[in-house]
């Protein structure tokens, strides 16, 4: 805000609230907009008021000279066009339906055998596994199972535990991989 | 104890009922629609913008978004409020797309700029070397629409919804997204502007109106009155 303004600046910015205030009450009284109340005020002032009443008559003659405006009228063609448009919209919005509904189907189709790709190639690699680790063992065990014969005939279990703990199983098992 | 204040547009509109109609897929009901509506639409996009074959545009534009929106209508206004709602939003987008492409033939419509010289010069050319002849019906009509151009985008919308679609301020707030006083205020500035343009071709007897000043009665029921 600046200070500097002059009693005149001031006296400008009033004129013109009190010129758009009139303007407002005045307008919303033409336009029937006004409560009871209201309205005997303003007809109350224009009854007092000359320059009141000349400035209702300029804004009613303004307003009555948009009625100068052309206006149009029904237009057959336009009707028409207008109607076939929306037609032809509806048509390709039926049709993006419809593609769209193809889609939906053909992602869902697709990721069904997917899905079951992922499946059986899970259950696959889960059997492998399971195999690899029966395997493995049997393989572990061969050093043993090749000399199952020898081992039954001794009859000590604390001899063979010794033999273990010595690691002569173990180097067995290594000269056989 | 709301919902008993909240007028059944259904009973009250035929037009909404039309439009439900439309919802349900009756094109028969759509066209009644277009063509009642067709001339309104015309005559305001022909006050807003350039050109008849955008004004066609425009005006189809806004009855493809109604066909458009038809599944989800639900009536909430009178339908013409809803339809010019939509008017609204169309030539608004229009303009600002306008405004953005700068064209040049477009007529400038900053708002308070007088298009004195077009006007004056039209006063000028029409009474010729005869200052007291009226000036012909036609000529008239487009010092008129030269005033109008010279209002900005929302007071002519607003002008134009209040003089040709006798809407109510509080229907023009809802079709314009304002509220109720921004329109009292908007329509006051717009007509005095109007005033201001139009007064001394008045004064100078090129244009005249017979008018009585008196308030617009036609809807005496105070409970209408919000401002």
């Amino acid at each position: 805000m600046n200070a500097d303004n002059s009693p005149n600046d001031h006296d400008a910015v009033d004129h013109d609230t009190v010129e758009q205030n009139l303007n407002e009450e005045l307008v919303a009284y033409l336009d029937g907009e006004l409560n009871r109340d209201s309205v005997a005020r303003i007809e109350d002032e224009l009854s007092r008021n000359e320059e009141y009443r000349l400035r209702l008559k300029q804004l009613q003659q303004a307003w009555d000279l948009m009625d100068e405006l052309p206006r149009e009228g029904l237009d057959e063609t336009f009707t028409q066009s207008t109607v076939e448009l929306v037609v032809v919209s509806a048509e390709s919005e039926a049709n993006l339906t419809m593609v769209r509904e193809k889609s939906w189907r053909m992602a869902i189709w697709v990721l069904g055998l997917l899905g079951a790709s992922a499946a059986v190639w899970g259950g696959f690699s889960l059997v492998n596994q399971v195999n690899d680790r029966d395997n493995r063992q049997l393989l572990d065990d061969l050093p043993l199972v090749q000399e199952i014969e020898v081992y039954n005939s001794i009859d000590s279990m604390e001899f063979l535990k010794e033999l273990d703990a010595s690691g002569v199983f173990s180097e067995e098992s290594d000269d056989a991989i | 104890m709301q919902e008993q204040t909240v007028p059944n547009y259904e009973d009250l509109d035929p037009d909404v009922r039309l439009m439900l109609q439309v919802r349900d897929d009756n094109a028969a009901a759509f066209e009644e629609l277009v063509t009642r509506y067709q001339g309104r639409l015309l005559s305001l996009f022909r006050h807003l913008v350039r050109g008849r074959d955008q004004t066609e545009d425009l005006a189809q534009e806004v009855f493809l978004r109604i066909y458009r929106a038809r599944k989800r209508y639900v009536p909430g206004a009178k339908f013409s409020t809803w339809l010019f709602k939509i008017a609204h939003n169309v030539a608004s987008n229009a303009l600002r797309s306008a405004s953005r492409r700068r064209e040049v033939n477009i007529v400038s419509r900053s708002s308070g700029a007088l298009p004195s010289y077009s006007l004056d010069a039209l006063a000028q050319a029409a009474s010729g070397l005869m200052p007291t002849r009226q000036v012909d019906t036609a000529e008239r009509a487009e010092m008129v629409r030269l005033a109008m151009e010279s209002l900005n985008d929302r007071q002519r919308m607003a002008l134009l919804l209040s003089k040709f679609e006798g809407m109510t301020y509080a229907d023009i707030a809802e079709a314009m997204d304002l509220s109720t006083p921004a329109i009292k205020s908007l329509l006051s500035r717009a007509r005095g502007n109007l005033r201001d343009i139009l007064e001394p071709y008045i004064d100078k007897g090129l244009l005249t109106v017979e008018t009585e000043a008196k308030p617009d009665s036609q809807n005496p029921d105070e409970t209408n009155k919000t401002v």
